[in-house]
């Protein structure tokens, strides 16, 4: 919604691949009530379709929400702390600071007309309700829908019990045209026909479908399992099978609890009729929370009778058989079970295999990952991408950890290798919460020294010094004690702490001494990432001080890795030491480098970073209007993590502010700065990277150059980088090398002012359209 | 996060304040104490409602209860909160369900005005 890339102004509700059918009566409900009502609840028990019905009432409503309406999954939460957090993160927030989460929430929702979907709360039914409650307060513009399998019991609250679907009347004729008035009916063709085409209604069994969904009580979930079996079985033959299995329900009553007990009945004869290794992979599968992969699968969910190469053609199965869903979505498929059908297999898992063992393989698996060597690699983005999918397994491994004996070392480890993920993603609260908890529980252990300056570097990145300094403090002298090999990392970073606390001598020292250790290990990512943190000291500390060295040195070694994270960080910082010098045009190059770098990495606290450092350099350019854009540009993006820059930094604001106010007057820069920070993270950076305005388009704000300042070879070149050839093509057709292409491209971002090709193309199509 | 033994007082007290001897054996008051930076006062009153709603319903299944008030030091940017409950972690429950979490819990010693300076038998 507010700052990343993929976001929709609408929303992030699926699209789910089956047919949605019926429910009119409790879709125009729920309408109605949402519009009288701003919270309202959809509940009833597991497997009659709450989230379906909520998401398509929230799909047909998101256009009266201007700001979109989010779904938010709550299944694979456990911890009521966090809650807030989730939605902010369903809503692509950042969580970078120690403010009260539920506040930096309320703050963004404040002005926006937003419909929030919380699905599945009946596990953090009290934490919801509070949320709900805080969140009404603050936003007027705010409404929420619930799924829960009981209502949050608040004031004001709208609750729908919603009903089973809509059986054809005993008695009736069953003649196919008022068969399909039955809603139960209709979903039973629906899904019968998707899985066996040649299945049609006809006059002739018409009533024996008309049967078939009486016996399923018009309980959603058990006509999808049920109507499943048309690809084998006819009607006849399928009422024949309900028939038996459930003689000894017929006679019920139709209450809640009768319907639960059909619905219990449906699972167990869906699990009866599948192959032996069928039903072992529905167990095995359940152990998934949220989402999962084919590999995870076939490495968590085979054993010595089910290999992995068996596990692909098992799970195609079960989603032929809507036990198990493709998740809609490009790239690499994930799969994933209903609450209701994953709860049933887990049941069926603890009855037949130790709990324990299918829990420990899972966990073993995301440790695992965590602990690849990818965080700084050519693959971080991927490794990033791959843990975010997998945000809910990575919980449950932590909370399999955290609830079985002997399990807290592995559980501290796992969190102490993800150090980078929590950072990158913004789950800073989360982490540190993790960290807490085994730090609790593991007094002595060896991991502790590590667990310690995790937990310190992440309260770091989060502002709250005060708490990281005694974290790091401790896993300095822990780490001494126990000859801990990663204590160079606990060093830096409580240097960073002293050096942010006004304490910039003892800072680089410490810094000085991380760097010595990581040397002295032949560790590069240790030596890059503590070559960031030395070279910014050191400038900022005495700006006679050359840092050069220092960052060249870390850009070449990130540039052997292919390693993006810190090479962005690098050219930051070099960007920000080389506009100390006054060579502004250099410095607009590093930092727009490195602001390309961080949108590829998606480095959310980076990107603000740099654009602030573009408005500071463009203010030392005189290019004052672009400035002051640029400026409030930051301060918005850093509104939206929230977030702000590191206090040694905060000076270099203050002289902007004033610079700009001095330049452009009170008025006009207020009013460039508010237009910049009320732009959409997309519009920042196409202002950042190509120099247009948020106000205007596209359009180039700056080249103030002219063509006759270009010599005869360059307006060539110009016009063959505007056609979108490369160096080398250029090259080709002037018969030069494309080293010297590359050389005549940069004398026109010089002489322009422009610091892009895109910028050079853009200014050549303005010349096209008006050669005046 | 450390609780710090303490004095444990035999006290009720009232949303407004106001504290009496309590027949409730095994009720004490709690502080949480946790670093808020920057908050308005929008926001702490957010804080405040959020812990009266979370006591509120975590009484509901707990048994016995109190959320009492909350206290922002805006000079040293910190945000206590007192609690009667039974322990420690009634009280943690209370801040995680309000999403208030990472607090440091203390058991407290109170004396209220009316008690003038009387102390509470343990």
């Amino acid at each position: 919604m507010v700052n990343t890339k993929s976001a929709n102004r609408l929303g992030n509700l699926h699209i789910e691949f089956s047919e949605f059918v019926g429910r009119r009566a409790e879709i125009s409900s729920a309408k109605r009530a949402l519009g009288q009502s701003r919270l309202v609840t959809l509940s009833g028990p597991g497997g009659i379709g709450k989230t379906r019905l909520a998401t398509q009432v929230a799909a047909e409503v998101r256009r009266a929400f201007v700001d979109g309406a989010w779904l938010v999954e709550l299944a694979g939460l456990r911890d009521p702390a966090l809650l807030a957090r989730e939605v902010a993160r369903s809503l692509g927030l950042s969580d970078r600071s120690t403010q009260w989460a539920v506040t930096t929430l309320s703050d963004q929702l404040a002005s926006k007309r937003v419909l929030l979907l919380l699905d599945t709360c009946e596990h953090l039914l009290d934490a919801s309700a509070v949320l709900a409650e805080t969140v009404l307060h603050s936003c007027p513009g705010v409404r929420v829908l619930t799924t829960s399998r009981e209502p949050l019991g608040v004031v004001g609250e709208a609750v729908l019990q919603v009903p089973t679907m809509s059986l054809p009347p005993e008695g009736e004729s069953a003649a196919p045209e008022r068969l399909l008035r039955s809603e139960a009916a209709r979903l039973f063709l629906s899904r019968a026909t998707a899985a066996s085409p040649q299945f049609s209604l006809t006059p002739q069994n018409a009533a024996v479908i008309a049967d078939v969904v009486r016996r399923l009580e018009g309980i959603p979930l058990a006509i999808e399992l049920a109507a499943i079996r048309m690809r084998s079985l006819s009607p006849e033959q399928l009422l024949d099978r309900l028939h038996d299995r459930f003689e000894v329900l017929s006679t019920g009553s139709r209450t809640a609890e009768a319907r639960q007990q059909t619905l219990q009945s449906t699972l167990e004869w869906s699990y009866e009729l599948l192959t032996v290794e069928e039903r072992a992979i529905w167990r095995r599968a359940a152990v998934f929370i949220g989402s999962f992969d084919i590999i995870a699968a076939e490495a968590i969910c085979s054993d010595g009778d089910l290999t992995a190469g068996d596990v692909f053609g098992l799970i195609d199965s079960l989603v032929a058989k809507s036990v198990i869903m493709r998740e809609p979505g490009e790239g690499q498929a994930r799969y994933r079970m209903l609450d209701t059908v994953r709860e049933f297999g887990w049941a069926k898992h603890c009855e037949q295999e130790p709990e324990r063992w299918l829990a420990a393989r899972h966990r073993d698996w995301y440790a695992g990952i965590a602990a690849l060597p990818d965080a700084l690699s050519p693959r971080q983005v991927d490794w990033v991408d791959g843990l975010h999918c997998n945000h809910s397994n990575l919980r449950a491994a932590l909370d399999f950890c955290h609830g079985t004996p002997g399990e807290d070392e592995a559980g501290l480890r796992m969190v102490c290798d993800l150090w980078l993920y929590w950072e990158s993603r913004g789950h800073l609260t989360e982490g540190r919460r993790w960290a807490e908890l085994f730090l609790h529980s593991c007094a002595d252990c060896p991991a502790r020294a590590r667990g310690l300056w995790v937990a310190g570097y992440l309260a770091l990145v989060q502002g709250d010094i005060k708490n990281a300094g005694g974290l790091l403090d401790e896993a300095v002298n822990l780490g001494r004690i126990h000859d801990e090999p990663t204590i160079a990392f606990a060093i830096e970073f409580l240097g960073r702490a002293r050096w942010i606390q006004g304490d910039t001598v003892g800072g680089v020292q410490l810094t000085e001494d991380a760097l010595q250790l990581h040397r002295d290990a032949r560790d590069w990512r240790g030596i890059v990432l503590t070559l960031v943190q030395l070279g910014l000291m050191k400038r900022l500390e005495d700006e006679s001080v050359d840092s050069r060295p220092i960052f060249e040195e870390c850009i070449r070694i990130c540039e052997e890795h292919d390693e993006r994270w810190n090479r962005s960080y690098a050219l930051w910082a070099y960007g920000l030491a080389t506009w100390r010098e006054n060579r502004f045009g250099e410095a607009a190059r590093l930092e727009e480098q490195a602001l390309q770098l961080k949108r590829d990495v998606q480095d959310p606290i980076g990107i603000p970073l740099c654009v602030e450092a573009l408005a500071w350099i463009a203010s030392g350019a005189g290019e004052h209007e672009r400035a002051a854009l640029l400026l409030g540009s930051a301060a918005g993006r850093w509104r939206a993590l929230p977030g702000d820059l590191p206090a040694p930094l905060a000076t270099y604001r203050k002289t902007c502010h004033e610079e700009l106010s001095r330049a452009l007057g009170d008025g006009r820069f207020k009013e460039l700065f508010e237009l910049g920070r009320d732009a959409s993270a997309d519009e920042v950076l196409d202002l950042a990277l190509n120099r247009t305005s948020p106000a205007v388009g596209i359009a180039p704000m700056v080249a103030t150059g002219r063509t006759s300042e270009l010599s005869p070879r360059e307006t060539e070149v110009v016009a063959l980088l505007a056609r979108g050839l490369s160096n080398s093509e250029i090259g080709q057709h002037l018969v030069i090398s494309s080293r010297t292409a590359e050389s005549h491209i940069q004398h026109i971002m010089n002489k322009l002012g422009l610091s892009s090709r895109a910028q050079i193309a853009a200014w050549a199509a303005t010349l096209e359209a008006d050669p005046d | 996060m450390l609780e710090t033994p303490c004095q444990q007082v035999h006290l009720e007290s009232s949303m407004d304040g106001s504290s009496s001897r309590s027949s409730d054996v095994g009720i004490a008051i709690f502080m949480t104490d946790r670093d808020v930076a920057d908050a308005t006062d929008a926001q702490i009153a957010g804080v405040h409602r959020a812990l009266e709603a979370a006591s509120r319903r975590i009484a509901s299944s707990s048994g016995t209860l109190q959320y009492l008030r909350t206290v922002y030091l805006r000079s040293e940017q910190r945000c206590l909160c007192f609690f009667a409950a039974s322990d420690a972690e009634v009280v943690r429950a209370i801040s995680d369900t309000a999403q208030f979490p990472d607090v440091r819990i203390t058991r407290a010693l109170e004396f209220s005005a009316n008690q003038l300076g009387e102390v509470p038998a343990s």
